[in-house]
């Protein structure tokens, strides 16, 4: 069963001269226990897209979907006084620099107890600190830090502590945007372990935003690849990353961004030029004009997402990998 | 790649140590953040400090440039003492040594024009050359780190700049005065990845065309591995693996260095399943601990049943000829993995 449904996602941001289509006509699907990965530069739109999805988005930006429910609510219609109550207790969202998050003048134990008692209010204060101990407890922090201050912690038990307040209220799905950014290699594996254990061992879905897609290897289930407002590639992680590699051209310059030791300096490579303006977008693909492997209808067609010949439900939007049967995009 | 031996030490850190006063509670502590490090940098030599937050690379850093004092050690740039000149003799040496920053958004004057930027410099450390001189200088220093057309790049302000363009801005104006080192602390990480390469492909060029000495300050051990030359790696203040780059990464001896490479994400992607994480928290420069610092999260010491000799016995670097700087060389008693023998001797 689908637990976040999002078809046909479109945001539009007004400026002064043009409109800005930081997401459009995004499809996104997560399951309960399943780690969802959504990659892209900055400014593809993918925390665009977590924050229709949160309703947390600007005043001003236009939000249009033909579906976009969450166990079956339609988040679309929820009212502006229900998604206090729809927040937290049905997803909750961990920020990027979150461990900048806290309070720095209270208690991190008070402030996991203020949220739980916010959504919560007839719950005993014994069962509050008994509770604020276990969720401690999840995220490898002993139930005693609980006493301490932001400051007492450092960076990644923050940020654990973090992760431990968006389960307070025993959330469906989690959304982390870029949650292990600012973490250095060691504390980074310590929370992609912990992140991996909870969708495993509470059911609990998650979608994890992040730039950097060895992250998303090594942790999600399916990936979904953005770029300029568009999933260009999604699929099974094992898929795209596994030996055929990806099938989009975008998803393969982005993973040989990062070097490999065996390939010395000649494996340091970039993409030239930068993501397309989203007020004017290029017209057919939008990669087009950085892509390494163009045909003439790459500059004019607008490719749509199809499945990948012999794969299982390996989706790309690339003219030059064989379209048989056109899916949704 | 090949370090040329033959060429001569730009930098030279002796025994540097910096501790900072702590205080909690009524206790007064001593956080020893570099704690008797050795390094050398040779001209057109790019060495890079790995390590988890809080080694001591940053203060490391800090130190080199003399914007932070030095507990006791030395730090000579050229051949000059940098630790015990101040004032006008020290304003003069700055022009060797020239540092940037983490994040390109913050360290640069969201205002002024990229020229501005990189003139500013010149017009204090190069006092001889003329407005028009200056630009021009100005001006090179933008084309060499592809911002072009330069002339047009020079007029922009740096809010109209993206992220890697800001971060090449800075260079060049690190660049502009001629440094023979260039300290860079984690110079990429705030940048996109698909930014990264073309940011690594100017302080590349610029060593071959210039010849300059680069510390790199990182977090991204597989960066490190195929940009720098020799790659030290730092915990708690001190080295405990140095040699060259895709030698220490591709075949770390150190217990701490191999869990660094083992926990590193793999382009590869796609392998999930245990990983050998390090237990315990991150270090805590002000805990004493005897014997091998390393010992309280240290895989190697509880698989050999907690040996004597760690809890006794500081491993010590040992100390590599300046004319040898490709020696791989790591402090750890047991870095064989041999338990029969007596300590390693690091004869290389």
């Amino acid at each position: 069963m689908t637990l976040l449904r999002v078809r046909n996602l479109t945001v539009t941001y007004p400026t002064g001269e043009a409109m800005v289509r930081a997401v459009d006509g995004v499809d996104l699907d997560v399951s309960p226990g399943e780690v969802v990965g959504l990659a892209g530069e900055s400014g593809c739109g993918k925390s665009t897209l977590a924050l229709a999805v949160a309703r947390l988005l600007p005043r001003g930006a236009v939000v249009s979907a033909d579906e976009m429910s969450l166990a079956g609510t339609d988040l679309r219609a929820v009212a502006d006084e229900e998604l206090r109550s729809l927040r937290w207790r049905r997803l909750s969202l961990v920020f990027q620099g979150a461990m900048s998050g806290f309070n720095p003048v209270m208690r991190i134990g008070d402030q996991i107890a203020e949220a739980i008692r916010t959504h919560e209010p007839d719950s005993h204060r014994r069962e509050v600190a008994d509770r604020v101990g276990d969720l401690l407890g999840q995220v490898g922090i002993a139930p005693a830090r609980s006493e301490d201050f932001p400051h007492q912690m450092s960076g990644g038990m923050k940020q654990r502590a973090m992760i431990a307040m968006a389960l307070a209220c025993r959330p469906d799905l989690v959304i982390a945007d870029e949650p292990t950014t600012a973490l250095d290699v060691m504390t980074q594996a310590q929370i992609l372990d912990l992140i991996r254990r909870l969708a495993d061992e509470l059911g609990l879905a998650m979608l994890i935003i992040s730039h950097d897609l060895t992250v998303l290897a090594e942790l999600c289930d399916r990936v979904a690849v953005m770029y300029a407002g568009r999933i260009v590639e999604r699929g099974a992680a094992d898929e795209i990353f596994g030996a055929a590699g990806p099938a989009h051209p975008y998803t393969r310059r982005l993973l040989d961004c990062y070097p490999r030791l065996e390939g010395g300096q000649g494996s340091i490579s970039g993409i030239g030029g930068s993501p397309p303006d989203l007020a004017h977008p290029p017209s057919g693909c939008r990669f087009h004009d950085r892509c390494d492997q163009v045909i003439p209808r790459c500059g004019t067609d607008d490719p749509v997402l199809h499945m990948v010949p012999g794969s299982a439900g390996h989706l790309t939007a690339c003219h030059m990998v064989g379209a048989t049967e056109v899916a949704s995009r | 790649m090949s370090t040329e031996l033959s060429s001569a030490v730009i930098a030279e850190i002796r025994n540097l140590r910096v501790h900072f006063p702590v205080r909690r509670g009524h206790q007064r502590l001593t956080a020893r953040a570099v704690d008797g490090i050795d390094l050398q940098i040779h001209e057109g030599e790019i060495v890079a400090l790995v390590g988890e937050s809080g080694c001591g690379k940053t203060t490391v850093a800090r130190t080199i440039m003399r914007l932070q004092e030095p507990s006791s050690g030395s730090v000579a740039i050229g051949g000059v003492d940098i630790t015990r000149v101040r004032g006008r003799g020290l304003r003069r040496l700055r022009r060797d040594f020239q540092m940037i920053f983490q994040d390109p958004f913050e360290c640069l004057a969201p205002n002024s024009t990229a020229i501005d930027v990189v003139t500013e410099g010149l017009r204090i450390h190069r006092a001889d050359l003329d407005t028009a001189a200056r630009r021009t200088a100005g001006l090179t220093a933008l084309e060499m780190c592809g911002l072009t057309p330069a002339a047009a790049i020079a007029e922009r302000r740096i809010f109209q700049l993206s992220g890697g363009q800001r971060q090449r801005v800075a260079i060049a104006a690190a660049l502009a005065i001629e440094p023979r080192l260039l300290v860079a602390d984690e110079p990429v990480s705030m940048l996109d990845v698909s930014l990264r390469a073309g940011v690594i492909r100017v302080l590349l060029d610029l060593r071959e065309r210039l010849g300059i000495a680069m510390l790199f300050i990182t977090h991204d051990l597989a960066l490190a591995g195929v940009f720098a030359d020799r790659v030290a790696v730092l915990y708690l203040g001190r080295v405990v693996e140095q040699g060259p780059a895709a030698e220490v990464i591709g075949s770390p001896r150190h217990p701490y260095t191999a869990a660094l490479v083992g926990v590193m994400p793999k382009a590869g992607g796609g392998h999930r399943g245990p990983r050998p994480i390090l237990s315990g928290e991150p270090p805590n420069a002000t805990a004493t601990v005897s014997g091998c610092h390393f010992r309280p999260r240290c895989p190697l010491y509880r698989q050999l049943g907690e040996p004597e000799l760690c809890q006794a016995e500081e491993p010590a670097l040992p100390i590599i000829a300046s004319d040898a700087s490709v020696d791989h060389v790591v402090a750890c008693h047991f870095s064989d993995g041999d338990t029969s023998t007596t300590p390693k001797e690091n004869i290389s």
